[in-house]
């Protein structure tokens, strides 16, 4: 069987930016909410009002379980905690231990 | 956010955005404002002074009365305004706010809750058409007012005034 691994590729990537260009702007939303941007830095013309409406709204979502303490749980595949996933990866790559190979030629 | 008090501070955040966004489209300049997150240093209802920032850098001309003021003399300012806006009563419990400006049309009074986007305020206010101005006489005893909500409300009125204003000045020049 062939494989047509460009054809396939195609496809993904052409679904790919459609899903992310539909939310984009709520994403960028939950990206101010998370990161607490400057409100100089915020883009106003990057989102709309129902986009910020429909974060608030969804917020409730992503509870999957309260505890009488009042603790609550996030459903990992909501997009504010894939939000709070993606910051926290960002934020362990910057801090990575800088790794240098050493090098065969002496004069580097 | 492990908490529902954390919910309770990200949505009053992004209601916070919201009058920013608000804000930005009626024409506000940005960077009068500080913070829109809730802290110590500018006040946690942070909602309050985000409107009353948006509002005195949108408006001519604004002013407020806190509720419960019994000095004679803000009693007296407080019961001419309410005369202008045709209101007969006047509570000590209630604040007022009071904008001026020539691009404001008359309106039908009315009514504004606390439900744009969350279920938990319960205060409201009344706002009151004047002469050029607006008269909101709001009452926050039983709980908060969404002031997002009182704003877009103000920002949809002067954005009729200024649409009007456009459309006599075509009709005029034709």
């Amino acid at each position: 069987m062939n494989f047509d691994f460009e054809y396939f590729n195609n496809q993904i990537e052409s679904q790919k930016i459609e899903i992310v260009n539909k939310h984009q702007s709520a994403n960028y939303v939950l990206m101010v909410l998370i990161n607490g941007l400057p409100i100089d830095q915020i883009n106003y013309e990057a989102f709309d009002e129902d986009d910020v409406i429909d974060t608030y709204l969804s917020l409730d979502e992503a509870i999957t379980n309260e505890s009488i303490e009042g603790e609550i749980t996030l459903d990992p595949n909501h997009s504010y905690t894939r939000m709070i996933a993606l910051r926290s990866k960002i934020y362990e790559m910057e801090n990575l231990e800088k790794f240098r190979p050493p090098s065969p030629f002496s004069f580097l | 956010m492990e908490t529902m008090d954390d919910l309770y501070a990200c949505k009053e955040i992004l209601n916070n955005i919201l009058l920013l966004k608000v804000a930005h489209r009626a024409g506000v300049d940005m960077n009068v404002f500080h913070s829109y997150i809730p802290n110590e240093f500018y006040g946690f209802d942070q909602s309050w002074e985000l409107f009353i920032t948006a509002i005195t850098n949108l408006f001519e001309q604004c002013d407020f009365i806190a509720p419960y003021d019994d000095e004679a003399e803000v009693i007296e300012t407080k019961s001419y305004w309410l005369n202008l806006a045709k209101q007969e009563s006047q509570e000590d419990y209630k604040g007022l706010v009071i904008i001026l400006d020539d691009g404001i049309p008359q309106f039908d009074d009315s009514y504004v809750g606390g439900y744009t986007i969350s279920n938990w305020y319960t205060g409201y206010a009344e706002v009151h058409s004047i002469e050029k101005g607006i008269v909101i006489e709001y009452d926050e005893e039983d709980g908060a007012i969404d002031w997002t909500n009182v704003f877009a409300f103000l920002a949809q009125i002067l954005e009729r005034g200024t649409r009007n204003k456009e459309e006599l000045t075509n009709e005029v020049a034709v």
